[in-house]
């Protein structure tokens, strides 16, 4: 689920044309904001896949990973039968949780005076309400919780069921990301941290303003790579490392050092070395301060590598999903070994100085990619970068 | 009313805790020790004392002297004074 498209198949064909669907805020009025556009998931109608009494129950941000969940399990081919469902782990990362529902219950409550308050309005903000209703979804009875990183949670989420199921703690995980931010109150705080573009997202360009939220959620289901294969399954790509640092230094500023240590750990426990890489899913807000820094921290950690890389910003497209944003990037990620196309950077201007590596300026490209990794920095400096390989 | 140059110089001084003296045109906020959580704070706390809205992009956090702020905020109220007498 994303702005560019509701199924893998719709999101990867925007992200192919360049296409970016960042634009004014259609869902509130947006005259208290300074910043007014985003990247809004359209074209879906919760009604559509949902009765009204889950209506009831389940926030946009838990809707869309429902739906994603769906298009995951449909595709891995997989019944969760009795013994498999306690053997299946669910992490899910989010950011935020129920903007939606809380922006409307302080509404209710401080705006309108109102005595009381629905009853799911506490199941439907919980950020483990996706995890939750995965595993109702689908019958799993295994351990399911959720991962709150701000921007890197479905990286830290969908790392840690990797973990979980090559070292055999569970047999298969669902795992991926989901986020539902875009209210007033949210985007009035995004505001406050001045770091939010007027215009749009230009990952690494010159004249680059900020960053665009957006929305959307994406799932995964995790499978030993020879339990796949020998049930003759489709498998997408191997993920095969995972990397985590903490910046250990400021809230807001990113840190090269932090950036670098968690894409050299990803690497390392991948056992793939930097010049088999040659495409980066960059997590590149568009900020002034994470572009470069992220720059300097790919070059550190490959060296004179780092100028045959493509290294691509998706969120131009797709804006910034927060919590969703790893595991959106990751569908672009393992498209993009699938189909040995590196996704463009969209709405690029002209290269800035500080900012020296290839970015995929606006158009796709055709290349050979038999590796990648796809990084995620948060504020308060928590990295987390996942290597992935192409399957054949 | 104290002028704008010593209100911000206010601001920023007592967000960074250190003596006003030490707050001079000249100073970067770097040479001053303030890190990107204070620097909006501050940025919220100038916007709030003078009712005006520093846009993204005008003021950065790593670049940014006393002198360059005081001279954005000047530049903001004289815009608004004149749009205010239009």
């Amino acid at each position: 689920m994303s702005p560019l498209g509701n199924s893998v198949d719709a999101f990867w064909k925007s992200c192919l044309t360049g296409r970016s669907a960042i634009g004014p805020i259609r869902s509130f009025d947006t005259s208290l904001l300074h910043a007014c556009n985003a990247a809004e998931v359209s074209g879906f109608d919760p009604e559509g896949y949902f009765d009204a009494k889950e209506l009831a129950q389940i926030d946009r941000f838990t809707q869309f990973a429902l739906v994603a969940a769906d298009e995951a399990v449909v595709q891995s081919g997989i019944q969760f039968e009795s013994d498999l469902a306690c053997r299946t782990a669910v992490i899910v990362g989010t950011g935020a949780g129920g903007m939606a529902t809380l922006d409307e219950c302080y509404r209710r409550l401080y705006a309108e005076t109102a005595t009381r308050l629905p009853p799911f309005t506490i199941p439907k903000l919980m950020l483990n309400a996706p995890a939750s209703h995965i595993t109702m979804r689908f019958g799993i009875t295994g351990p399911a919780w959720t991962v709150a990183s701000a921007c890197s949670s479905s990286n830290h989420a969908i790392g840690t069921a990797f973990n979980m199921v090559r070292t055999g703690q569970c047999e298969l995980a669902i795992a991926g990301g989901a986020e539902a931010a875009l209210t007033l109150g949210t985007l009035k705080g995004w505001e406050a941290l001045r770091v939010m573009a007027p215009d749009t997202c230009r990952p690494f360009s010159q004249g680059r303003r900020g960053m665009i939220l957006g929305e959307g959620a994406a799932i995964f289901v995790l499978e030993p790579l020879e339990r796949a294969k020998s049930r003759g399954a489709a498998v997408l790509a191997e993920l095969a490392g995972f990397g985590m640092s903490s910046d250990a230094n400021d809230l807001l500023q990113p840190s090269s050092d932090g950036a670098a240590a968690a894409m050299r750990g990803a690497l390392e426990d991948a056992g793939v070395k930097p010049e088999d890489v040659t495409y980066v899913n960059a997590h590149g807000t568009g900020t002034l301060a994470n572009d470069p820094t992220e720059s300097r921290a790919i070059r550190r950690v490959f060296g004179e590598h780092a100028d045959r890389l493509a290294v691509s910003s998706t969120k131009s497209m797709h804006g910034h999903a927060l919590g969703a944003a790893g595991a959106i990037e990751l569908v672009a990620t393992i498209r993009a070994l699938g189909d040995q196309i590196a996704p463009p950077t969209a709405n690029f201007l002209e290269p800035d100085p500080a900012c020296d590596l290839d970015y995929v300026p606006n158009q796709a490209r055709a290349m050979p990619i038999e590796a990648a990794i796809s990084n995620s920095f948060a504020f308060g400096g928590l990295n987390a970068v996942l290597a992935l390989k192409r399957t054949y | 009313m104290p002028d704008v140059e010593s209100r911000i110089r206010e601001i920023i001084a007592r967000e960074a805790g250190v003596p006003r003296d030490t707050v001079q045109r000249h100073s970067t906020l770097a040479d001053l020790d303030i890190s990107s959580v204070q620097f909006v704070q501050i940025m919220f706390l100038i916007e709030e004392e003078f009712d005006i809205y520093l846009a993204e992009g005008e003021i950065g956090v790593d670049l940014v002297s006393v002198g360059e702020l005081l001279d954005a905020v000047e530049r903001l109220l004289a815009d608004k004074s004149r749009s205010a007498g239009a």
